[in-house]
């Protein structure tokens, strides 16, 4: 009996002990020395290594907290100015821009980063900075399809009508490249252009980018809206049947012959509140240089923002494009009004 | 003599008292990050709203409605039907089949989509096998598994290990007697199940059913990757979208509302019906032994659910994993153990104190108000994790602000536990409010008139009595706790990763086969939970 009841009473302080533990260790984890906290909405494996990189290059510890942007910025606007974060970045450049005008980050001077980044891929105020860029381009089968489709307009055209494939319109990039319509055409003729394609699509919005390629070699539709680097993770992927998807996959840059194809950014801003302001500048500087440039171009098949480095050899062979050179700052100012655009077509 | 009895009988209203104390308190931290979506109701609507309405808002609750009915009749049909089959007969293999059925909480319901994708889709194995078989067959005759009724599929196998659980218990514990009179009566094993077994343990199911539905209703992943848009998937769409807080927020308190009304449904069905189980403790069913062919179609029948929600999922990670295996991250990988092993006990530890607490005093203490508050306490397990996770942010940063202490700020372990406590406590609470009540109606009085008091009554003569529930307790909020993504990646410390996380971020790079291998680890400390768990019961059967 007494055994028993000793068991129950450990049962209710257990937890106790376990969180003041948990609490305490986690209270110790800062170690003196110089540390750059960051808040990141990029997962991938790369980035990990170019930060192990810095920490080897500068002695300074880097600590990383991910989740999607959108979260991280409701947690910097909690936190205030007790928010232990010097740096944010994210996939895209509407993020960017929001932060900004919630009043997140704060301007950089640094020349180094003046150099590295051309001016159409950071704010005026430089408040962010792009790091690589992404094209949205058209994914179709080399084997199959002629790719007679050469701007953002045919998708609406009706002469390709249940052949579109994209994904839904809660996807960011999708956001962004209807935001960057608006910014040049309009409401009006984004809201057509916005029909258009819902009314070509091949079947309702679903699955990520990978999907929509899979599904163009599948037959279920021939023209794919796609992420570039998407192309180059399939090529390497560890699945035979995604490496078979990309052999298959040609690419078209849309308007070419008009405003150049729509680009997007990942990049970065340090926070209004840094605590450690300089080496979040420090951090920003390696980000951009030509060592981590590569780094992105290589290992995650994305264009580098820094003109002076060779995007990879997968991009190479790509060819170069025009690209439009819309203010990203645009983009971002017209996301409401892109998503009740897609809620009005009908785009799910 | 008579004024100790008096100093005893005044000291033990004072505990009393401090029940209610206790749960209002409790029921009203739980409740903090929810009261902004329900004051937002309140608020004028604006034009976010207004614009949602008019165009996606009809469709947001007809696929809510679609997916919170269909997905937990199914669910409950493969967890009742599986939990008869395991505690009424005896067939080879039942017991690893018993331990396998509740493997399925161990897959989060997006990987699981990701792998029936991985399995359904025109590149995956099955139509890979079709094509050879009939090559000419064209693709538009495919049926496809992003489609409703996949979805409704996937989420039910995911989710059936809910009423599983609680079905076996009731009926291996609850129901022998009325069994073996209506066996002795000559009913028929269909009938048993249908007229008598179903019947009797409807509060128990009722429960399980609402568990799946809170599952259903704060369902994110699973739901974008097929497609579909839900109240949840609005509110993101409103935060993160349309950058309106109060639109998400008033998404939000709806959400909240119709929970809360299905609550009281709930609550109205047990009252209504009674609880049709004896407080008297009963023999454990006596198991039909079943061999042979007859053997073999129960354990076919059984494994039904087991096949959908766990078989197929971990087939098709398991052969990703394998070929990701030379060139695993491994560092990232042991790191995200150790954290999901300590964060995930911790939890389940004290969510399970806390349901015990709550619990009683909801028994001690039945006023209608105090029991109202306490059922509108357990939204959080259909609100998304990311809400709260949200609403926990304002909670932290107020208090912050007014105390000044920093162990209240986000990224402290103390907030990320208040946040999982808030998420899963219904998942602790549920079944150990459900024995409490049948149980200590009965017991209550007889343990107080020893004279010692309601916590002497409820650690030495109640919790030693309830290690099943305890258990079954602790082990469904440690399923949960292994697998959440939302709180964890929102309110936790520098470089602290979990499994889950680890797989999301995989995952969400579109690197479904990298992310394979946290989610088969996953998986496997599920399996191991389910064992411990299984293993508290043959003790206490013995």
């Amino acid at each position: 009996m007494s055994m028993r009841n000793r068991c129950f009473h450990h049962l209710i302080i257990l937890p106790l002990l376990l969180m003041l533990s948990l609490s305490l260790s986690a209270a110790g984890g800062n170690e003196p020395g110089e540390v750059v906290n960051v808040y990141s909405h990029r997962h991938y494996d790369a980035d990990q290594d170019l930060f192990d990189r810095f920490t080897e290059e500068t002695g300074i510890q880097v600590n990383v907290i991910l989740a999607s942007a959108d979260e991280l910025i409701e947690r910097l606007r909690a936190e205030g100015e007790a928010s232990p974060a010097d740096l944010l970045i994210t996939v895209d450049a509407s993020r960017l821009a929001r932060a900004a005008s919630l009043g997140l980050l704060q301007p950089v001077d640094s020349e180094v980063l003046d150099e590295n980044i051309p001016g159409n891929l950071r704010s005026d105020e430089r408040l962010w900075f792009g790091l690589t860029r992404r094209a949205r381009v058209i994914a179709y089968d080399r084997t199959r399809t002629e790719p007679d489709i050469d701007s953002y307009a045919d998708l609406a055209d009706p002469a390709y009508q249940d052949r579109i494939l994209i994904r839904s319109s809660s996807n960011i990039y999708n956001i962004s490249l209807l935001s960057a319509i608006i910014a040049h055409e309009g409401e009006a003729a984004a809201e057509n252009w916005a029909r258009g394609v819902v009314g070509n699509m091949a079947r309702p919005p679903q699955g990520n980018d990978r999907d929509q390629m899979k599904a163009v070699i599948a037959g279920e539709g021939d023209f794919a809206v796609v992420n570039t680097y998407y192309v180059g993770l399939l090529l390497n992927s560890d699945d035979p049947g995604e490496r078979e998807v990309g052999e298959k996959i040609g690419i078209i840059f849309p308007d070419q012959n008009g405003r150049g194809t729509h680009v997007n950014i990942s990049g970065a801003g340090v926070t209004a509140h840094a605590p450690n302001r300089d080496n979040a500048v420090r951090l920003l500087e390696f980000l951009s240089g030509a060592e981590a440039q590569a780094v992105y171009a290589r290992e995650n098949f994305e264009f580098p923002a820094n003109p002076a480095v060779e995007p990879g050899e997968l991009i190479l062979s790509w060819g170069s494009f025009l690209e439009d050179d819309l203010d990203l700052t645009l983009i971002g100012e017209n996301n409401s009004a892109a998503l009740r655009i897609f809620d009005e077509a009908g785009w799910n | 003599m008579s004024s100790l009895r008096y100093r005893i009988r005044a000291a033990s209203r004072t505990v009393f008292s401090g029940w209610s104390v206790a749960l209002a308190l409790l029921s009203i931290a739980l409740l903090g990050p929810f009261l902004d979506p329900i004051r937002a109701l309140a608020a004028p609507a604006g034009e976010t709203w207004l614009h949602m309405r008019s165009t996606v808002l009809g469709q947001y609750i007809r696929d809510t409605l679609i997916l919170a009915i269909s997905v937990p009749v199914l669910a409950g049909l493969f967890g009742s039907v599986s939990a008869w089959m395991v505690s009424r007969y005896d067939f080879p293999g039942r017991r690893s089949l018993e331990v396998l059925l509740v493997g399925p909480l161990a897959v989060p319901a997006y990987i699981s989509a990701y792998a029936y994708e991985g399995i359904f889709g025109y590149f995956g194995p099955f139509y890979r096998l079709i094509r050879n078989i009939l090559p000419g067959l064209a693709l538009n005759r495919y049926p496809d598994i992003s489609s409703m009724p996949g979805l409704i599929l996937v989420m039910a196998a995911a989710l059936y290990p809910y009423v599983f659980l609680l079905m076996k218990q009731a009926f291996r514990n609850n129901i022998s007697n009325a069994l073996e009179a209506s066996r002795s009566l000559g009913d028929g094993a269909g009938r048993q199940f249908l007229r008598l077994a179903l019947p009797m343990t409807r509060p128990v199911l009722a429960a399980g059913l609402g568990i799946v539905m809170m599952e259903v209703l704060n369902e994110y992943g699973a739901i974008v990757y097929f497609g579909r848009n839900t109240l949840t998937t609005g509110i993101f769409r409103a935060w993160f979208g349309f950058y309106d807080l109060s639109a998400a927020r008033r998404l939000g308190g709806f959400l909240m509302i119709s929970v809360f009304l299905f609550l009281g449904l709930e609550q109205y069905l047990r009252r209504n019906r009674g609880y049709g189980l004896s407080g008297k403790r009963q023999a454990p069913l006596e198991r039909i032994p079943l061999r042979g062919l007859r053997g073999m179609q129960a354990l076919i029948l059984a494994a039904v659910p087991m096949f959908f929600g766990l078989v197929l999922p971990v087939g098709r990670l398991g052969t990703w994993a394998l070929r990701e295996l030379p060139d695993a991250r491994w560092s990232g990988i042991f790191e995200g153990l150790g954290n999901t092993m300590l964060m995930s006990i911790g939890a389940a530890l004290l969510i399970t104190s806390l349901a015990v607490i709550i619990g009683y005093s909801r028994v001690r203490r039945p006023h209608r108000p105090l029991i109202a508050l306490s059922d509108l306490s357990l939204m959080g397990h259909s609100v998304p994790g990311a809400v709260i996770a949200l609403g926990i942010l304002g909670v932290s940063s107020w208090l912050v602000s007014l105390t000044g202490r920093s162990w209240l700020a986000a990224g402290s372990i103390g907030l990320l536990m208040f946040g999982y406590a808030t998420r899963f406590i219904a998942v602790g609470q549920r079944p150990v409010s459900a024995e409490m009540e049948h149980r200590l109606r009965v017991f209550d009085e007889a343990a107080r008139s020893l004279g010692r008091g309601s916590i002497h009554a409820l650690v030495n003569v109640h919790l030693p009595n309830m290690k099943r529930v305890l258990l079954a307790a602790f082990s469904l909020s440690f399923l949960e706790m292994i697998r959440e993504l939302p709180l964890t990646m929102i309110l936790r410390p520098f470089n602290y990763t979990t499994l889950a996380v680890r797989s999301f971020e995989l995952a969400s790079n579109e690197m479904l086969q990298e992310a394979s291998l946290p989610a088969m680890l996953l998986v496997l400390i599920g399996i191991a939970g389910v064992l411990v768990f299984q293993w508290g019961e043959v003790i206490r059967n013995d």
